[in-house]
């Protein structure tokens, strides 16, 4: 199954090749590095399922999911963290995300994500 | 409030002891040092303690007390000609001294000002306690944040050139199975370093905010339940005894909980490899003012060594070093029950290590 894959991540080190592997497995992957790109790139073809990191320069993570939840509620959109993304107040930021993985990700892993969001698009995690 | 009256003379300290009873506290009586040095094993709120005992006298008892109790508060009791002898003891860290004969109430004022200066110190360990901890949150998610970013990055590198050795024509290239095999365990490694990265950052931070009213032996029966297959093969048995389903609840998240008893019943099974018996216990205890929920998880093992005991809840003490063990459980477990105004010791125990969780309880509503 050849997906439409967006990744947006300031780390190109990482998402370069993380785009690269994912090509390997016949995947058309596009690559943005800040959040106003990302939201940009899907505007203009809407990728299948979106993969963002969670600390992004510009638009943070939590910003981007937020809007693309309001255009495409249906989109499945996986998040990428450094660290847990819980805060100090009780909300789960990521609410609205199919999925929340934490960095160093095994690509084994994200890619049964990726897998699992684009065949449940339209179903969002509560 | 715990006191304890050291006296030869029985008929004052008996009637002392029971006028102080009838006031709701727990009293109990030495009538010499020997005898109260056996009772100090126990937790005390203030010592009232007679200059004149036969054999060691008061001024001496006072010392050993001071070196074994740090916290308790002693008030000396003495007659009109062994001043001197009481300002000694003065000197040697008593708070008070009462000349006898001594009038109730300047007993029960002395009981009011310890109950005060044990409640100051309560709040003022907590407080430290919870800016140790928040201050390891802010270190463990920068270290976080700063570790598993380029770990991420070499995962996804080690990985491409995994991707790249697959197929008939790699091979056929010299000592690919070992390159494989290499780069297999540079992805497992980075995992493991996320782990720890992980535990760190729960320690300090948290894990689930969606806290409420606990169902404690629920929690602890799932955990078991996880535990069950280790258990049998360990051949330990297990006691659990919970107070009555209508009792009060502790507050709390659910999830830290289960975090926090797991970690105690791996400690546990760990001490216990040839078998044994784990007690887990809970009730409603009050500490101070106010009442909180007291879970204790006790083993049969060897016990806590007197080296570690001091140190046992600091990230990276282990003593299971050959397993490979981060030493990050204890850590955990003591983080997440701060971090809900909680608890974590390791409780006083003749055999093996018992563990006491204490956390507030659930407020009724209103």
């Amino acid at each position: 199954m050849a997906l439409h894959i967006l990744l947006a991540d300031d780390e190109r080190e990482f998402v370069e090749t993380l785009a690269e592997r994912l090509g390997l497995r016949g995947h058309h992957v596009r690559v943005v590095y800040d959040g106003l790109s990302a939201l940009a790139e899907m505007e203009k073809e809407l990728p299948q399922v979106m993969v963002i990191d969670w600390m992004m320069p510009g638009l943070s993570g939590e910003e981007v999911l937020r809007k693309v939840k309001a255009a495409h509620a249906g989109l499945p959109v996986i998040v990428l963290t450094g660290h847990q993304a819980v805060d100090d107040n009780g909300q789960d930021p990521v609410a609205g995300a199919f999925m929340c993985l934490t960095k160093p990700v095994a690509f084994a892993t994200l890619l049964d994500a990726i897998t699992a969001a684009a065949l449940s698009s339209g179903e969002v995690r509560s | 409030m715990r006191v304890l009256i050291v006296d030869d003379e029985a008929a004052f300290a008996e009637s002392l002891a029971q006028r102080l009873c009838l006031r709701g506290m727990e009293a109990a009586v030495a009538g010499d040092a020997t005898q109260a040095l056996a009772m100090l094993a126990d937790p005390w709120d203030i010592i009232f303690l007679d200059v004149c005992l036969p054999g060691m006298d008061g001024v001496s008892l006072l010392k050993v007390i001071r070196e074994r109790c740090a916290d308790v508060d002693v008030v000396m009791l003495s007659g009109a000609t062994e001043m001197n002898k009481a300002v000694q003891a003065m000197r040697r860290g008593a708070r008070n001294w009462l000349s006898k004969p001594v009038a109730l109430e300047a007993v029960l004022e002395e009981c009011r000002k310890a109950r005060e200066r044990a409640e100051a110190r309560r709040r003022a360990a907590r407080l430290t306690e919870e800016a140790r901890w928040r201050s390891l949150g802010r270190i463990a998610e920068g270290v976080a944040h700063e570790v598993n970013n380029p770990l991420n990055i070499i995962v996804q590198a080690a990985g491409m050139v995994s991707d790249c050795l697959e197929g008939p024509e790699a091979d056929a290239l010299p000592d690919v199975a070992e390159v494989r095999d290499a780069l297999r365990v540079i992805v497992k490694q980075s995992l493991r370093v996320r782990e720890i990265t992980r535990k760190l950052l729960m320690a300090g931070k948290g894990m689930d905010p969606r806290t409420g009213p606990l169902d404690v032996p629920a929690v602890v029966g799932r955990v078991l339940g996880l535990l069950q297959g280790r258990m049998e093969q360990q051949h330990v048995r297990c006691e659990t005894d919970f107070p009555a389903d209508d009792a009060a609840r502790p507050h709390g998240s659910p999830l830290e909980l289960e975090q926090i008893i797991l970690h105690l019943l791996e400690n546990a099974l760990d001490a216990m490899p040839e078998g044994g018996t784990l007690r887990i216990r809970a009730s409603i205890e009050s500490a101070g003012d106010e009442a909180v929920y007291a879970l204790s998880v006790a083993d049969s093992g060897p016990g806590i060594d007197a080296d570690i005991l001091p140190h046992i809840f600091e990230p990276f003490v282990t003593t299971r070093r050959e397993r490979k063990a981060a030493g990050l459980g204890l850590a955990v477990a003591r983080g997440l029950a701060v971090k809900r105004g909680g608890t974590l010791d390791v409780a006083p125990s003749t055999a093996g290590a018992c563990f006491v969780l204490r956390l507030p309880l659930e407020q009724p509503e209103n």
